[in-house]
């Protein structure tokens, strides 16, 4: 069923009543339904099975930056998906199916569910080949940003001057590289030998259980090297670093995660190395600081401004623009001016592609819901990327919403912001009746940004993804009860995805399923968590 | 109107001072008064900043000054208030320099249409660099046409994308509304009433790059010296003056200020050779901040004397 994020005051009875009128022809059969939608969504994910297929026998680490193959999902519109919102995305992208012909092919899979198996694996042509027409036929693909960087009307390059020539450069290097295959095999052979590609889906059966509602899988990104997936993007571009001939990497951090990902990079491909992080920042993440230093970057605290974030980047630009000759500034999020959100996006999206080759492996579907945290949102635009084209998934971005909404201190800019122009890019921001940039709060130093990437505004306006928010205290309760429950320590930032599981679980049922991206460890946050426990 | 200003000067035998000041700063209604003694003290020109929470090609002197201005109240409504006034006192042409954000909550079109009746002459974006340009100030808005986002296009027609506005208009409409005309109608404005967009050239522009700004702007093309933000600098190296000279030879049709990192006299001399004058921010907010007003005058009457020295006026490149 189709959940609104901004509606969780619906009360039960009404959630009945909206998933009675969404399935009125399927009522006589739900207990068969699953089984049901399983099997007609298997027989028709011929791509991503191929995909399994090869990432078994290890030859597809699902991490080339190419378009997936996946771009369409090519899977049967279930009853239950084909009353879903259709969003602006999704209307021109969501494949019409015959439904006829997929009921057909369920109904003898289900006489015979042992050979579910055969059947996938002995699929006959044609079935290929009709999905591979419907992809070409009748799905718009998702090809945004255009080529000035811009998603709609956001993003784009809002940037001085000085910057302008070796954006250009940067893009010009990117853009020839993405789809080169000497370019795109370093940088597996880095993501699989030296970060630890792939990361589980871990199957979460006491969380499950916790709900007793949809199926909760977690992508498990904070088992990476560093601990987040920042590292994804780290090492993309300290390969872009090195043909650029650019000896000195600067880059901001907020959690700290970014800028120890960058320092092990540069450590490891010998480059100079300085870390811009606010001052608070310096304080609450201490931990990833001192690692900083041991990897033998420079640690600039920023005392303007906040001190966080958002005056860490600014200071990032500042040392860019004077140094643009011979430094190199790796970007941490989908953030700042083109190209930095499309590249940090394609480097992050390994993420969904391995979930979902991963989940189709495990339960033979793509996901109902996707959820993933959102500062700057390079986590969740990793995650969500490869499922935008198809309208079956159901993708969530959890915003902080620190002391409350209606505190005034959060983060919630995609919430209850407005289009702003902003270090580089326009997008939604958080700020005041005269455009000056508001200062913001979020327990977690890797949220507390006022700013959001200009892709996720562009998800957000085309209602492709819905954006809502979880308070401080809400991402603590989700970060005890992952730690019990599972015995994972989430980062706070990826605490706050895992909380939203509290308001999405009581809509689903249990035979959905639900993805929920780890993109961190715990560990950094010890001493908050300990403070607030 | 400042193309013509700084020609006249010039035909005097003298190069362009102009002078950077935060508005509202050091106190917010005193602006005015200490905006005349600067220009009493020799600026031939002055251009008005619009504080803004996160200056990024601003360095820490300029940052301060904003923050300074932002706590006393200062807003982009109150920048053409204080512009409005200095304007009943001066001739002289003043230029509004600001960040693209505040402006864009102003509402774009308004603002410009109330800069012009403050009296400013030119505005001065130094985040809105040529790629954004035509969307920015409303030319060749072929983007635009194609939003498919109604709270978005209604941001861009009023400019504002105030909450409640869009919110309400996009409960009410189904179809984006159209934002051509309201843009052609900011770029009619701009050329007929003569507000002129000073746009920045870098030590990192290359020459096409250079004659297509050259191209884009008008009132004169503001020419930085070093890469980097702005601030005073002790001196230049014979390579930013190569570069600066190469910069000169380039630009063509318009007037050239250089400006960042001009501090002094002595720094003024060795760049005013290449340029029709020198734009000075930081250094005289810096002794505004530390000496006060007589020595921000002091040393505004110090780089007026170099921009009248002979010694700079020898040079090849001046027309």
């Amino acid at each position: 069923m189709r959940i609104k994020a901004g509606n969780f005051t619906k009360n039960e009875e009404e959630t009945n009543k909206v998933s009675a009128f969404e399935e009125p022809d399927t009522q006589a059969t739900t207990h068969n339904h699953q089984s049901e939608t399983n099997v007609k969504r298997s027989v028709q994910e011929p791509d991503t099975q191929a995909t399994t297929h090869n990432h078994r026998s290890g030859t597809d680490t699902g991490s080339s930056l190419k378009r997936p193959e996946i771009q369409t999902a090519p899977y049967n519109k279930s009853e239950s998906e084909m009353n879903l919102k259709n969003s602006i995305v999704a209307a021109h992208s969501a494949p019409k199916i015959h439904l006829s012909r997929g009921k057909a092919e369920n109904a003898s899979a289900l006489e015979k569910p042992e050979t579910r198996g055969t059947i996938l694996n002995r699929r006959p042509e044609t079935s290929t080949k009709r999905s591979n027409q419907e992809i070409e036929t009748q799905a718009t693909l998702y090809n945004h940003p255009d080529d000035k960087g811009k998603f709609g009307v956001f993003g784009g390059a809002y940037v001085p001057e000085t910057l302008i020539p070796a954006l250009h450069q940067l893009e010009k290097l990117y853009n020839s590289r993405k789809n080169d295959t000497k370019f795109i095999a370093k940088f597996d052979e880095l993501q699989k030998n030296y970060n630890c590609r792939q990361t589980p889906l871990t199957y979460a059966g006491r969380l499950t259980a916790h709900y007793g509602r949809a199926k909760i899988y977690l992508k498990r990104e904070d088992l990476n090297h560093t601990g987040a997936h920042k590292i994804n993007n780290a090492l993309g571009q300290v390969l872009l670093a090195q043909e650029l001939g650019k000896k000195r990497i600067i880059a901001e951090t907020g959690a700290g995660q970014h800028g120890v990902a960058v320092a092990t990079v540069c450590a490891k491909f010998g480059l100079n190395c300085t870390i811009y992080m606010g001052e608070t920042d310096v304080h609450r993440q201490a931990p990833n600081v001192f690692r900083m230093k041991l990897l033998g970057a420079e640690v600039v605290p920023v005392t303007s401004g906040s001190k966080t974030l958002k005056d860490a980047t600014n200071e990032a630009i500042r040392d860019w623009v004077t140094n643009i000759s011979n430094t190199h500034y790796i970007i941490g999020s989908v953030v700042g001016p083109h190209p930095y959100p499309v590249m940090v996006r394609d480097f992050q999206s390994v993420i969904g592609k391995e979930t979902r080759a991963q989940i189709m492996e495990k339960e033979n579907r793509l996901p109902d819901y996707i959820i993933a945290c959102v500062g700057g949102g390079s986590n969740a635009i990793g995650m969500f990327y490869p499922f935008l084209e198809g309208s079956h998934t159901q993708l969530f971005g959890i915003e902080a919403a620190g002391y409350g909404l209606e505190s005034g201190q959060h983060c919630a800019s995609l919430t209850l912001g407005r289009p702003g122009i902003f270090q580089g890019m326009l997008s939604f921001l958080l700020q005041d009746e005269n455009g000056q940039v508001a200062n913001v709060h979020s327990i977690s130093a890797g949220l507390d940004y006022p700013g959001v990437g200009p892709e996720h505004s562009f998800l957000k306006e085309t209602d492709r993804v819905e954006y809502a928010s979880v308070t401080d205290d809400e991402a603590l309760a989700a970060t005890h009860l992952l730690a019990r429950l599972e015995g994972i320590i989430p980062a706070l930032e990826s605490a706050h995805a895992i909380a939203f599981l509290e308001k999405l679980m009581p809509k689903t049922n249990q035979n959905e399923v639900v993805v929920v991206n780890v993109s961190g460890r715990g560990d950094k946050d010890l001493a908050t968590i300990m403070e607030k426990s | 109107m400042i193309k013509e200003q700084i020609q006249k000067i010039n035909d005097k035998g003298r190069k362009v001072l102009s002078v950077f000041l935060t508005a509202g700063f050091p106190e917010g209604e005193k602006f005015t008064d200490t905006a005349m003694k600067i220009i009493e003290a020799g600026a031939d020109m002055l251009e008005i900043g619009i504080p803004f929470s996160d200056p990024l090609a601003d360095g820490a002197v300029i940052q301060r000054s904003s923050e300074i201005a932002l706590k006393q109240g200062i807003n982009t409504h109150r920048v053409l208030e204080l512009t409005a006034k200095l304007r009943e006192k001066t001739e002289i042409p003043l230029i509004l320099m600001g960040y693209a954000n505040p402006i864009l909550n102003y509402g774009k079109e308004k603002f410009f249409e109330d800069a012009l009746s403050a009296g400013a002459n030119g505005v001065i974006i130094p985040d809105v660099p040529i790629e954004e340009y035509d969307d920015f100030f409303g030319k060749g808005n072929h983007s635009l046409n194609n939003i498919p986002e109604k709270s978005a296009a209604i941001f861009f027609e009023t400019g504002k994308g105030v909450v409640l506005d869009w919110d309400l208009q996009s409960k009410q409409s189904d179809t984006a509304p159209l934002v051509t005309q309201k843009h052609t109608g900011v770029v009619r404005n701009l050329q007929n009433k003569k507000l002129d967009t000073v746009l920045l050239v870098t030590p990192q522009s290359g020459s096409e790059r250079i004659k297509l700004i050259d191209e884009k702007s008008s009132g004169f093309v503001y020419c930085v010296s070093v890469s980097g933000t702005t601030g005073a600098r002790e001196s230049f190296s014979e390579s930013d003056l190569k570069v600066l000279a190469r910069t000169a030879e380039t630009v063509q049709k318009n007037k050239l200020l250089v400006g960042f990192g001009i501090s002094n006299g002595k720094t003024a001399r060795q760049v005013l050779p290449f340029c029709n004058g020198v734009i000075v921010g930081s250094a005289v907010i810096k002794k505004l901040q530390t000496g006060g007003i007589a020595e921000a005058t002091e040393l505004v009457k110090e780089l007026r004397a170099a921009c009248s020295s002979p010694a700079i006026l020898s040079h090849s490149s001046i027309e």
